[in-house]
């Protein structure tokens, strides 16, 4: 019988890993979604490339399973171009990327099932063996990936955030997330804000474009970015602190209206009121798109983290589970999702064949980061760090270990002297 | 059926039935007297009464894999009920 590998969670960690279990050899990938849409948290992202993303970029094309940044670019808006804090970004437009996504899935062969929520796991003999939908239909597989993330139910956030913001995870009309790990007993843990409270809040937002004044959708557009500065009486620096995108805490953020053309207007500085936004001049008549309910934040992150090693397998009594994307731990983006996402859904097919799970080395910048956050992960400080290879502490490190470069060639030889090159091209079975 | 009863040590009112001040204060006479803010309505929530489409009988949505997609509109398979 064929072998069956399932992906629970179509946001960008799993659509990467249903990929690169096809790529590997898997005859049968599904590719299990809860809503109507793949990309998740996708949806609202854009940016690419910017800081030691680049380098991580290159590193995960050199090693073979760069597909979806191939997709991103050419699906980019604006390339190679900076803003506060951040150079050589580039965005994909957020409005168009979904189907592209999605057909791009199915032409290497993965089965994708949308409104097919998981909410029940069968269990034998420390295997899983099948997971149970909420429509009650029963989806056998012989290897899991669990990249259901980190946001929803609506509970955490109405609980430990804001509130509901109506954002693009839709709890509501889909039902909210269940986690793979948590469902079979292992215990997970939980990211905390500086405060020590419970969980993340990320500030991304986006506002819909035909409500800006024309010239700013015109710079916008032209540029890519537009940067309204802030009355001083309405700046908020203590706001950035509790962001999960620590890479976009800097002050700029909070002293200016910063906004990114991702398609929609992405809207960098976190949690400005709908009523304060419109005192600015050329967004008087500004509205939120997503999350609908802007005006207090967005949605709760960083709860339910796996246990897992270097390899993305679950650590726990369960021997073929695998994670990816904020599932395996604090790192925050989209970037970070596919390379947790490559890895998990490469190593869940090695498993399959009865091979080594491939391990990246510290002299890859990706390999470093996937070690070093599951040690953080250890610690009451590292829960309160999120880390990104585009700012903040993660980025520092990279620096310091002298990762960070944007020299193509210097990452293809980094990538050969480790012996990785093109790896999750090959099959395994 | 009563609006307002006796319980152990307290009164309690049933916010359906009870109409006493209803239309003629902008606040519940009963809340607004309460000394322990004890008999705010509970409101129920949207929270417990959101029901997932799923829940309501939707079928996964399944797109079949394969180079036949490419330039075409994509068709997805609906699966057999299962569970009638």
């Amino acid at each position: 019988m064929a072998k069956r590998v399932i992906i629970v969670g179509g946001g960008w960690a799993g659509s990467a890993a249903a990929l690169c279990a096809r790529k590997a050899g898997a005859e049968e990938v599904i590719l299990l979604e809860r809503t109507d849409s793949l990309l998740g948290t996708g949806l609202v992202g854009g940016i690419m490339r910017n800081n030691g993303r680049m380098t991580a970029t290159e590193e995960m094309i050199a090693m073979g399973g760069g597909d979806l940044f191939e997709v991103c670019d050419r699906n980019s808006r604006h390339v190679n171009f900076s803003f506060p804090g951040h150079k050589h970004a580039s965005l994909y437009d957020v409005a168009k990327i979904e189907p592209v996504v999605k057909r791009y899935l199915l032409e290497k062969g993965v089965e994708i099932w949308n409104f097919s929520r998981f909410t029940e796991v069968d269990v034998r003999d420390g295997s899983i063996v099948a997971v149970y939908l909420e429509s009650g239909d029963r989806v056998e597989g012989d290897v899991f990936v669990d990249t259901t993330g980190s946001c929803g139910a609506q509970t955490l956030c109405t609980d430990n955030g804001n509130g509901c913001v109506m954002c693009v995870i839709r709890c509501p009309t889909f039902g909210p997330r269940v986690s793979l790990v948590g469902k079979v007993g292992i215990k997970e843990k939980a990211g905390k804000k500086p405060d020590g409270s419970f969980g993340a809040m990320s500030g991304s937002c986006k506002l819909s474009k035909e409500t800006l004044a024309p010239h700013i959708r015109e710079e916008l557009e032209r540029t890519g970015m537009v940067m309204v500065p802030m009355p001083e009486h309405m700046i908020n620096r203590k706001k950035l602190g509790v962001k999960a995108c620590a890479q976009y805490a800097l002050s700029e953020y909070a002293e200016n209206v910063i906004l990114l053309d991702t398609g929609h207007a992405k809207l960098m500085s976190p949690f400005v009121p709908l009523h304060q936004l419109n005192q600015l001049p050329g967004l008087e008549e500004a509205r939120y798109v997503d999350p609908y309910a802007g005006t207090v934040g967005n949605s709760m992150r960083f709860t339910d983290l796996s246990p897992r090693d270097d390899a993305m397998k679950v650590e726990g009594n369960i021997d073929n589970l695998f994670c990816g994307g904020e599932k395996a731990g604090l790192l925050v983006g989209h970037t970070e999702a596919i390379v947790t996402g490559v890895l998990g859904g490469h190593n869940a097919v090695r498993a399959l064949a009865g091979k080594d799970p491939i391990i990246l080395p510290d002299s890859i910048s990706i390999g470093d980061a996937v070690s070093h956050v599951r040690e953080e992960m250890e610690t009451e400080r590292g829960l309160k760090t999120k880390f990104t290879f585009s700012g903040s502490v993660y980025f520092e490190r990279m620096k310091e270990k002298g990762l960070y470069t944007t020299d193509k060639d210097a990452i293809v030889k980094r990538v050969k002297k480790a012996g990785l090159e093109d790896v999750f091209n090959q099959r395994v079975m | 059926m009563q609006a307002i009863s006796a319980a152990a040590d307290q009164y309690v009112i049933d916010d359906v039935l009870c109409v006493e001040c209803k239309g003629y204060f902008a606040e519940a006479r009963c809340k607004w007297a309460c000394p322990v803010n004890a008999c705010v309505p509970e409101r129920e929530s949207y929270l417990v009464r959101a029901v997932s489409l799923a829940n309501k009988g939707a079928r996964p949505v399944i797109y079949k894999g394969g180079p036949k997609v490419a330039g075409r509109v994509l068709q997805p398979h609906q699966l057999e009920k299962v569970n009638p």
